[in-house]
């Protein structure tokens, strides 16, 4: 049901990653800031929604495949990390920083971290940690975390892929464990889109187009 | 005349057991504890919220009616969990739960007239804004990704660049962050 007083923005062509959007601006900003509510526009180039690949995209394509070949520390393939990744970050080692508590190219937050590293315990000893394990777990979590080591972009991934993998082991099916992971309840499609782009990319591993039909460009 | 007593006895001690039986539900110490009433018009409704420090599971109690806050986490996501958000004003009661997925789960309790509604969300920002009772219960997002902002409605989701004021209440005037 459209509303006349909602204008839909034109699809922005450069962007998915990071923009100069700060957070949303102050109502001060809009000309007619007593009847709207507008933020600041992201300063994104227009263009053909479908622009050919830049070789600078295909060099970064390939970076992320290797880091996420080197990394990789879960059951899924490569290419549903990949996607996963461009899903999340659009291949930025910095996505998040200034927007959100989520950081780096697979988006992490600390309670991320916090459950990697006790699933870690959980898996090395076979059993649910203590109290007193679990406590030192997430202290440890929490002080990698605040150094900012999580957005370097091999030690992301690898607890990026490790909490996907936690998620795997706590579900069914890798359907349920990307619900799971959305937080949802399945609305968004988005296991369905992550699959899907990773099926055209195991055919065609160079198509950048793929992955930009992620952000809807 | 016996029998009668004992039916009364045994009434007044079943009643006492329904009404106390939340509290019964909650009975465990406490490491976190919110409420919230809301009011419209003569109507008024209150959600009380309760973490629970063994199973860290955080329950809700909506008008009397004890319920899980999210029915699809388990207590290894409500231990290691952050409540991002806590906002309670007139007509609306919304609450953010960082779980360590890149997107926050939410929702938004809100009271229009008689009606008493809620709205889940999970999306990477707490939500700017909630719908006024004139209109559907929707809740307004920043849009990261494309500029603008997100409308997030119970069955779908959709950006606009701008929306109009008189349409939405808010929600950082009167947020609470635990």
């Amino acid at each position: 049901m459209a509303n006349p007083d909602d204008i839909h923005p034109n699809a922005p062509a450069g962007g998915g990653g990071p923009g100069n959007f700060q957070g949303a601006a102050p109502l001060g900003m809009s000309p007619n800031n007593d009847k709207w509510m507008q933020p600041a526009p992201l300063g994104l180039v227009k263009g053909s929604k479908n622009p050919a690949p830049k070789p600078d995209e295909l060099k970064r394509l390939g970076e992320i495949r290797m880091l996420v070949e080197a990394n990789n520390q879960s059951k899924l393939s490569t290419s549903m990390i990949i996607c996963q990744i461009y899903k999340e970050s659009a291949f930025d080692k910095n996505a998040g920083v200034g927007k959100h508590a989520a950081l780096g190219l697979m988006q992490i937050q600390r309670p991320a971290a916090m459950q990697v590293y006790k699933y870690r315990l959980q898996k090395k000893t076979g059993k649910m940690p203590s109290d007193k394990d679990t406590q030192k777990a997430f202290a440890e979590a929490r002080a990698f975390y605040d150094a900012g080591d999580i957005l370097d972009e091999a030690t992301n991934i690898r607890i990026g892929t490790e909490y996907m993998q936690y998620w795997l082991d706590s579900t069914a099916t890798e359907r349920d464990a990307y619900v799971k992971y959305r937080g949802d309840g399945g609305k968004e499609p988005y296991y369905e889109r992550i699959s899907e782009c990773a099926r055209l990319l195991d055919a065609a591993p160079n198509d950048v187009t793929i992955l930009r039909k992620l952000h809807g460009k | 005349m016996e029998n009668k007593r004992a039916r009364l006895l045994w009434t007044v001690l079943a009643g006492g057991c329904i009404a106390l039986a939340p509290a019964w539900a909650w009975a465990g110490t406490e490491i976190y504890r919110d409420s919230c009433t809301l009011a419209s018009g003569n109507q008024t409704s209150s959600v009380e919220m309760r973490q629970d420090q063994e199973s860290h599971e955080i329950k809700l109690l909506v008008n009397g009616q004890a319920m899980p806050a999210f029915s699809d986490l388990g207590s290894a996501e409500y231990e290691v969990g952050e409540i991002v958000m806590s906002h309670c004003s007139d007509h609306a009661f919304v609450f953010v739960f960082n779980y360590g997925s890149p997107y926050l789960k939410g929702f938004a309790y809100r009271q229009c007239g008689q009606a008493l509604r809620r709205l889940d969300f999970a999306e990477k920002l707490p939500p700017l804004a909630l719908s006024r009772c004139s209109e559907p219960l929707f809740a307004v997002f920043q849009n990261e990704e494309a500029g603008g902002y997100k409308i997030v409605e119970a069955q779908r989701t959709r950006s606009v660049a701008r929306i109009r004021k008189a349409r939405i209440f808010l929600l950082d005037g009167n947020r609470r962050k635990p």
